[in-house]
């Protein structure tokens, strides 16, 4: 596969520049709100790249998140109940929501467009069922109900998450990076463009969607398990729900989708959003909801999408930089 | 045959985006004729078609139709002034059976009452598709398919009818049969005619257009057309 | 000890094939959607909740029966769903492919959040003195309620078969979900008839939503479910077979309740969702498909 590295230098310097500047601030003491904050901005960060890499660019809508996102919470508590360190834990999350998807992508892709959509909506119901009756390890319910708390994280503070999601939320925009300027990246332009015309080309569609739901399962899955290290328990109906769901492709659409830097401008106006709406639990789900619909409607491509149309962005940046 | 001008069609521009597909096309149908539109794939015959019943919209120009300006009208109302198309490929319902295929044509109101008597008209010039009203569309041959767009075309009482490749796919028995009907129409409609035979169309029609690129390259009577050294060269090699 | 054992199966049985009824109301307002739009409304199940809710307002404010209230229900969902197409959905497929399908997700949340709001994430039920009532047909049980989703389902059923066959507006909706373009070119206004299959499969939906209530306990979470297993329904049968729907509705029906008694009532939504998946998997056309 092709790799710029000039290209990556240009672009991505910012980023990593940015990067360092977060790892910083919980050693030098930046408030603890903060710290929060932008774990959560991390948090959905990861899932939105993934998504917008799924739905963006692989042309498969996938409403399965809160399945790879709960695998790998149950995961998490399965490992470390048998006494194994949480991060071999999180690591294995990972490992098998990306297994899952490589099961379920069997029977999933050979549903066209619309029937994938409800193919993947159809798995989290049913893993909630599932998790709602099975109880991978332990004793009997006790208390009621049939979560779980993670053992072996009480050691583990927030900064301690919030540097391993910073970690992962890099890696996630670099993977993303790294894959569009790829051989992969063009054919899935290719496929998104037109599958058939892409198919008689000799690019093998399967496998690059295969690639792309696996890889995006395995990063969602690790997001899932810090986020549950940083929660300390799980349960069923909240773990596979589809508010995940919800809030992912919300920041992916006020992003815009199917743009590289999407997920980033959505996902810091979806934590900011959700920060607001933390005092409203009751109607947060609602007020996404018609956020959803009016972004849908006015400004599909999202801000990012917007932005380019209207060709700000390179107005302000000859304005900074004084050149084209 | 009256020499008032049914349809015309005035400098029209069509773009597919920013992508410009017509460029200044001018055509005039008069009432009782009938027109050839003659050009290569991909010329613009279908998009001139599409202008005219409204699914595309010219940025430039207007299209006149028994003196109203249906320029900027949706294909349904089109339809509803009178203007049918038998488009190319035949397009009928695959699943609904000759007679429902029929019935659906008369859905314009104004075509409505008088379903029966354009059925009867119908089944005369096709006693055919009588045999086969309960045939379901797709079970046609390729001549009878032809003969049923054709029929439903003329279920909606049209003035004008536009029909957009008619002998494509058919075997020369069955183009015969097609072209005997067509002069039997021309009697009660108007015709706008897109063939790839142009021989035969030539044949057929009082006047023609040949379109090339998008661009109208010539026009005229077809007796005329017919001395033009280009039209001898390029369609009757001679 | 066989004979007891068809015996006792005999009665999950029979329910699954009249909740079978139910089923083909919810899946057929779907397939309508699908068929003539190519658009999985997913916010269908809670359209259908929607409609238990507006049953279960009537009954507890204004003291009405449910069946009743379909008087007042059936054309006020009619208009939702033909504004909701003209004004929203419309306007969604001259975006993307994914837009609509985005859209009626959006939908279908702020439908979630707001029954929680107003009635609360208590389980309701439409509790009417008949709701409990079963009569003996031999040595089976047959509640009342599941008869009536059956017949419901049956009543649905050929009433859409004869509005397609026989009015020119079915005509112009099975034309306009063939062949758009030349649904147009007979004069059609397809954009009029993608707005009456939607206010129809609304109409749908709030039959459906009273005889849900009737059967089972409702949640503001409720359409989720009932959306699987309708497009399970509308897959099975085949797209654009309404027969095919119904034979849809009863096999889920019975895989829901033959389902729950052999491996317990919380995991009979399961078994239908194994179905659901195994028919997208294995033979997407379904049935009678074409």
């Amino acid at each position: 596969m092709k790799f710029n590295v000039s290209q990556l230098k240009g672009k991505l310097a910012p980023l990593v520049g940015v990067a360092i500047v977060l790892a910083v601030l919980p050693v030098i003491g930046a408030p603890r709100t903060w710290i929060l904050y932008l774990f959560v901005f991390f948090i959905y960060l990861i899932m939105s790249t993934m998504f917008n890499l799924l739905a963006g660019y692989s042309g498969l809508l996938s409403l399965c998140q809160p399945a790879f996102i709960g695998l790998a919470g149950y995961t998490l508590v399965i490992f470390t109940w048998s006494g194994l360190p949480f991060y071999l834990g999180i690591i294995a999350g990972g490992i098998v929501s990306a297994l899952f998807a490589l099961l379920i992508s069997i029977p999933v892709f050979r549903m066209g467009g619309i029937y994938f959509a409800v193919g993947t909506l159809v798995v989290p119901e049913a893993l909630k069922v599932v998790f709602l009756l099975w109880r991978p390890v332990g004793g009997e319910l006790h208390g009621g109900g049939a979560g779980y708390m993670v053992k072996g994280v009480s050691g583990i503070t927030t900064a301690d998450t919030y540097m391993m999601a910073l970690f992962v939320a890099l890696a996630s925009v670099l993977v993303l990076h790294y894959i569009l300027n790829s051989k992969f990246g063009l054919g899935l332009s290719a496929i998104r463009d037109n599958a058939n015309t892409a198919a008689s080309s000799g690019i093998n569609v399967f496998q690059l969607k295969l690639l792309s739901f696996v890889i995006a399962a395995f990063i969602t899955g690790l997001a899932g398990g810090i986020f549950y290290v940083y929660q300390g328990y799980i349960e069923p109906t909240s773990a596979f729900n589809i508010s995940w769901t919800m809030a992912i492709l919300l920041a992916t659409a006020i992003g815009g989708m199917g743009i590289e830097e999407g997920p980033i401008a959505g996902t810091v106006i979806y934590v900011m959003l959700h920060f607001m709406l933390a005092k409203y639990a009751g109607i947060s789900l609602l007020i996404q909801g018609v956020i959803l619909v009016i972004i849908m409607l006015t400004v599909p491509e999202g801000i990012m999408g917007f932005v380019r149309r209207k060709r700000i962005y390179s107005s302000i940046f000859q304005l900074i930089t004084g050149r084209r | 045959m009256s020499q008032e001008v049914l349809l015309k069609v005035s400098n029209i521009d069509v773009f597919y985006g920013s992508l410009q597909v017509l460029w200044d096309i001018s055509l005039v149908a008069n009432h009782g004729e009938v027109v050839a539109v003659i050009g290569a794939n991909g010329s613009g015959k279908s998009t001139l078609f599409g202008a005219i019943l409204g699914e595309v919209h010219p940025a430039n120009g207007s299209i006149e139709f028994e003196e109203k300006n249906i320029t900027a009208l949706n294909p349904f109302q089109i339809v509803a002034c009178g203007i049918s198309e038998v488009p190319e490929g035949r397009r009928l319902f695959p699943t609904m059976t000759v007679l429902e295929n029929l019935i659906v044509g008369s859905y314009a109101r104004k075509a409505r009452s008088m379903k029966q008597e354009n059925l009867k008209r119908v089944y005369e010039l096709f006693p055919r598709l009588e045999e086969r009203k309960s045939q379901l569309a797709k079970t046609l041959s390729g001549g009878e398919q032809q003969m049923l767009a054709i029929g439903r075309g003329l279920m909606s009482n049209p003035t004008l009818i536009l029909i957009d490749e008619l002998s494509l796919g058919l075997s020369p028995i069955a183009i015969n049969d097609i072209y005997k009907v067509l002069r039997e129409i021309r009697k009660e409609v108007t015709i706008i005619l897109v063939e790839q035979n142009v021989q035969r169309s030539l044949k057929e029609a009082d006047r023609a257009y040949i379109i090339e690129a998008g661009h109208i390259v010539l026009s005229g009577k077809v007796e005329d057309l017919r001395e033009e050294e280009k039209i001898r060269k390029a369609y009757f090699g001679t | 000890m066989i004979l007891e054992f068809f015996g006792d199966l005999a009665t999950p049985i029979m329910r699954g094939i009249l909740l079978g009824g139910l089923y083909t109301i919810i899946a057929m307002g779907l397939s309508l959607v699908f068929g003539v739009m190519k658009l999985v409304n997913l916010a269908h199940g809670d359209l259908v909740v929607l409609g238990s809710y507006l049953a279960f307002a009537a009954m507890t404010m204004l003291g009405m029966d449910p069946i009743l209230s379909l008087v007042m229900g059936v054309p006020f969902l009619f208009v939702i769903g033909f504004l909701l197409q003209k004004y929203i959905m419309s306007r969604a497929f001259k975006i993307s492919m994914e837009a609509p399908l985005i859209l009626a997700f959006g939908v279908s949340l702020i439908l979630q959040n707001t029954f929680q709001i107003l009635w609360t994430p208590l389980s309701r039920g439409l509790t009417t003195a008949y709701a409990l009532k079963s009569f003996s047909v031999g040595v089976l049980q047959v509640p009342l309620v599941y008869l009536l989703d059956f017949i419901g389902g049956l009543a649905v059923m050929l009433f859409l078969s004869e509005f397609l066959k026989r009015t020119y507006m079915g005509k112009a909706i099975t034309a306009s979900s063939q062949d758009r373009r030349a649904a147009q070119l007979m004069g059609i206004n397809t954009e009029r008839t993608y707005e009456f299959t939607f206010g129809i499969a609304m109409a749908f939906a709030a039959i459906a939503g009273v005889l849900l209530g009737l059967t089972f306990p409702f949640t503001p979470v409720s359409g989720g479910p009932f959306l699987i297993i309708a497009m399970g329904c509308v897959i099975l049968g085949g797209l654009g077979s309404i027969l095919g729907t119904f034979v849809g509705g009863m096999a889920f029906g019975l895989a829901q309740t033959v389902g729950g008694y052999f491996f317990g009532v919380a995991a009979q939504m399961l078994v239908a969702y194994i179905m659901v998946f195994v028919v997208l998997a294995v033979r997407p056309q379904g049935i009678f498909g074409r």
